[in-house]
């Protein structure tokens, strides 16, 4: 008995060692390299604009909170008071610009606000509002990359949040009513302390992102030198010969950022069990609902997703841009070149296989991880904490920051991997494990430990109970693991842009090849070949955990 | 509900399956103009061995920084190496040199030869690098020693011109003078319609900065350069074409005549404007790669010979070092390196490198 019990632990801390090797050692690696260096402090330090560049990164973080955190919880708010018979189909709308890479948002909304030709400046200037030749709208300004990347993770906010509305129900504010509670009094003592740890755990994840983004202020604040630390070590990484050590050093304090606001994000929910309030079947019931509730909804998915998709559309369709639609001129050459050049198919098999791969592991790592984490497995405690904060590390680490510390890890011995597919897939195994956990957690926990005590108690040993019971009732947790996966990975361009090589190149380094040699229309067909990868890639990440695994995404 | 939301999400895959379709069995287009002189001429039959070998490897990887070689050169390879597969991968130079750094020592892929402006990153690796064997270099650079550089590891193989990209309609609607020399840019009707490629990370657009900047009047003109506010290019010298023939802004500097022809050809108010003096980037090209040794050693002497020359340099976008008069028949428009350019080799003197760091960055705000 007390062998088996061994057994079991050790396989527990072989999960362990595995995320440590995926997640820990690379950055282990890339920081020793700044203490083995003693002149690379001194080299950041004196780095042209290095100062600049954190407060650029701090105004950009705070302002996208700023912007995301309120409108995602409007949203959600709002989105649960449309008219019920259409409110699964409203409450998966503003998630449908997570399918959306950022690159193509940027792209599609350059070409929309440049200053001189952007469709819209064109248009407002067009009003006689305006005087001047260019503007009123300049795309390349620090209020408008933030207006920018607040709008692409208004969703990810939506998403946890509307996840903790569906959830508690309305019962607890329907009693704040009937005591005389106004709907301010509600929302401030009875809503808003509920949504805290959604909250709490939203405004954290959407700082960090956009603490660590890369592809807006790469794309837009380059014209006008507004520079981030991700953007500066990207430079590190571009210029030769690459100095890792200074771009240890630049790395510290988005490290620190990382561990601070995991550390404050669990100081401040606390017990999660405080804020339980689980709503029966008929939570729903008693919301006041309106079709008004529709517009901002579609106000949003105008915004975020409709408009620049349309700018793609056109611009993949002209002979080169030039801020107008000819409709006379539009042609089918740019996507006939595109898809016949075998760089692109290339690409696009690569991306294929890379996501395959990365789902076949990471699904199951994450599945295991999850188990671990639900506290039912028999992992030993410490294998449990040591999970916990391995997946913590990987989900505060900005994918920039990984990406460096990948380039240095897998192009030195032991594992020189660089130039394989596997260089790949290990990169985004490593980057997707904590996108994996959660959704197979979150659906671990609804289920309970019945059935699984109930199938031991009939004879069935821990496989037969894990494939037979755990698996089917965990499901649609798989399914909406795998579309996460797979929407993230088709998107990654950070990590992709420093770990792929010719021949190993997937679609998010093809797009940004398209954004420094290809002209406009060739940067579009790019952008919407990717969405549509990723659309078939969550087409199948629904087969396998059925259809409510996209309303749970 | 289902199959409405199953409908929907296999619409674009759909669409992507037709698209895909729609694209197979199209020709590719880039075929630029090609040599007919044999690229193996004189070779013996040892090189005729390497040759044997190189089909037998099937596959080359070359790494440029040069607009248009993606399209041009596979189309022109396979016509002389029709067993061989050239696959042509495009990095800005600082990007080239960094991940040729991180190729060092793989052997499974990555580049086999590449075209890279910077002589100071071939000389700190010339000690790794193998010589070029083929009979093209003997045949075609013996008179030209001060370009076959590291004991024939390495060749000065080429360089670009860069100059102004105008766009004509903008050009006119600021009424602004006809750009035609380095100081034109300075005009005060250009306010906030300039665009430039700093060339950060890349030696040789450092130098290119330096030169340009003596021929617009030095210092002073840096700062009325600055005061037009430019628009930063960093990524390259297409998204600055781009921009101008979209009419976003109306002049670039430090532009290719191959980003703007592409454009001019698709009906774009675009035009390339040379300046002079020519101040054009040197490229370099040897084997940088173990992987396919043979299939590298028949690439190299093929950029070296005639028919390489020819497909890099026939359009006049870039020059030849070599006469014409050396390369056979060759295309009107093909233009060897001018005596009285300026050409850059990326290695940068303490006074140029203090020009960019202390000078040209500080004065656009970086």
């Amino acid at each position: 008995m007390a062998s088996r019990k061994n057994r079991r632990g050790i396989a527990w801390w072989a999960l362990v060692l595995l995320m440590a090797v995926l997640i820990l050692w690379p950055l282990v690696n890339l920081e020793a390299k700044m203490a083995t260096d003693t002149g690379a402090f001194r080299r950041a330090l004196d780095y042209p604009g290095l100062g600049s560049a954190l407060v650029n990164t701090l105004v950009l973080a705070v302002g996208t909170v700023v912007v995301a955190v309120p409108s995602g919880t409007a949203l959600a708010w709002v989105a649960q008071r449309t008219p019920p018979r259409m409110r699964g189909v409203v409450a998966f709308l503003p998630m449908v610009p997570l399918m959306l890479p950022p690159v193509a948002k940027v792209a599609g909304w350059t070409y929309l606000l440049s200053p001189r030709t952007g469709v819209i400046n064109r248009l407002l200037r067009e009003t006689g509002l305006f005087s001047a030749d260019t503007g009123p709208i300049d795309i390349y300004s620090m209020t408008w990359m933030i207006a920018i990347s607040g709008i692409t993770l208004t969703s990810f906010v939506y998403l946890f949040v509307s996840a903790s509305l569906r959830q508690r129900g309305v019962e607890l504010e329907l009693a704040a009513s009937a005591f005389g509670a106004n709907g301010w009094q509600t929302f401030r003592r009875v809503t808003l302390p509920l949504l805290r740890p959604a909250l709490t755990y939203s405004t954290g994840i959407v700082f960090l992102l956009a603490l660590g983004q890369f592809t807006t202020p790469l794309l837009l604040g380059g014209p006008r030198n507004i520079e981030v630390i991700s953007t500066v070590m990207y430079r590190v990484a571009s210029a030769p010969p690459v100095d890792y050590a200074m771009g240890a050093v630049l790395a510290v304090p988005l490290l620190l950022f990382g561990v601070l606001v995991v550390a404050g994000q669990r100081w401040a929910i606390g017990d999660e069990r405080r804020f339980v309030a689980m709503s029966g079947p008929g939570g729903r019931v008693g919301t006041r609902s309106s079709w008004w509730a529709l517009i901002p909804v579609a106000l949003y998915l105008g915004v975020a997703v409709v408009l620049p998709l349309a700018a793609l559309i056109v611009v993949s369709l002209v002979p080169y841009w030039s801020g107008r639609i000819d409709v006379a001129s539009f042609t089918f050459a740019n996507w006939d070149r595109a898809l016949s050049n075998p760089t692109t198919q290339e690409a696009i098999a690569t991306t294929g296989w890379a996501v395959l791969f990365t789902v076949v592991i990471v699904v199951p790592v994450g599945y295991l991880c999850a188990l671990a984490l639900v506290g039912r497995s028999g992992a030993p405690r410490l294998a449990r904490r040591g999970v916990d904060l391995l997946s913590s590390v990987s989900l505060s680490m900005p994918a920039v920051l990984l990406g460096f510390a990948f380039l240095l890890t897998y192009t030195e011995p032991p594992f020189r991997l660089y130039g394989t597919t596997a260089m790949v897939v290990v990169a985004y195994v490593s980057l997707m494990v904590p996108h994996a956990i959660r959704p197979q957690l979150s659906a671990m926990m609804t289920v309970g430990p019945e059935y699984a005590e109930a199938a031991r108690v009939g004879g069935a040993g821990p496989l037969a109970t894990a494939w037979r019971v755990g698996l089917p009732l965990t499901r649609t947790g798989i399914g909406v693991a795998a579309s996460l996966v797979v929407i993230m990975v088709v998107h990654e361009f950070a990590v992709s842009l420093m770990v792929t090589s010719p021949g190993r190149r997937v679609m998010g380094a093809l797009l940004y090849d398209a954004t420094n040699f290809g002209t406009a229309p060739q940067i579009a067909v790019v952008a919407l070949l990717m969405v549509v990868v990723s659309s078939i890639g969550i087409v199948a990440a629904v087969l396998i955990g059925g259809t409510r695994s996209l309303e749970r995404t | 509900m289902i199959l409405k939301r199953a409908t929907l999400l296999l619409a674009p895959a759909l669409c992507a399956v037709a698209l895909l379709t729609a694209g197979c069995g199209s020709e590719s287009d880039g075929a630029g103009p090609t040599s007919g002189v044999d690229p193996n001429l004189g070779g013996g039959t040892e090189w005729q061995q390497i040759v044997d070998a190189a089909n037998a490897e099937g596959k080359v990887v070359l790494y440029t920084a040069s607009d248009g070689a993606t399209t041009t050169l596979p189309p022109a390879f396979a016509k002389d190496y029709p067993d061989i597969e050239l696959v042509v991968v495009h990095y800005a130079s600082g990007q080239l040199t960094a991940k040729l750094d991180a190729e060092k020592g793989t052997t499974s892929t990555g580049a086999d030869v590449a075209m890279a402006s910077s002589k100071g990153w071939w000389d700190s690796n010339v000690d790794r690098l193998p010589e070029i064997t083929g009979p093209a270099l003997a045949r075609y650079w013996s008179e030209k020693p001060s370009y076959v550089l590291g004991g024939d590891k390495y060749v000065m193989s080429g360089a670009t011109p860069l100059g102004a990209a105008v766009n004509t309609d903008r050009l006119k609607e600021l009424k602004a003078d006809p750009i035609t020399g380095y100081k034109d840019l300075l005009q005060p009707a250009l306010g906030r319609n300039i665009g430039i490629v700093p060339g950060e990370g890349s030696p040789a657009a450092e130098q290119w900065w330096y030169y340009a900047t003596q021929e617009m009047g030095g210092a002073d003109a840096l700062k009325q350069l600055a005061s037009l506010r430019p628009r930063a290019y960093e990524n390259g010298t297409t998204p600055l074409a781009t921009d101008v023939g979209s009419g976003e802004i109306a002049v670039g500097f430090y532009a290719t005549q191959s980003s703007t022809q592409a454009l001019a050809e698709q009906g774009a108010p675009i035009e390339f404007v040379p300046l002079e003096p020519a101040i054009a980037i040197g490229g370099y090209t040897g084997i940088v790669g173990t992987a396919r040794p043979n299939a590298a050693q028949v690439l190299a002497n093929w950029l070296l010979s005639p028919a390489g020359q020819v497909a890099l340099f026939g359009e006049g976008n870039a020059w030849t070092p070599l006469q014409k008069a050396e390369l056979g028949e060759v295309p009107s428009t093909m233009t060897s390196i001018p005596e009285d350019s300026h050409l850059t080799d990326g290695v940068l003197t303490p006074e140029q490198s203090a020009f960019y760091d202390g000078q040209f960055l500080p004065s656009l705000g970086r």
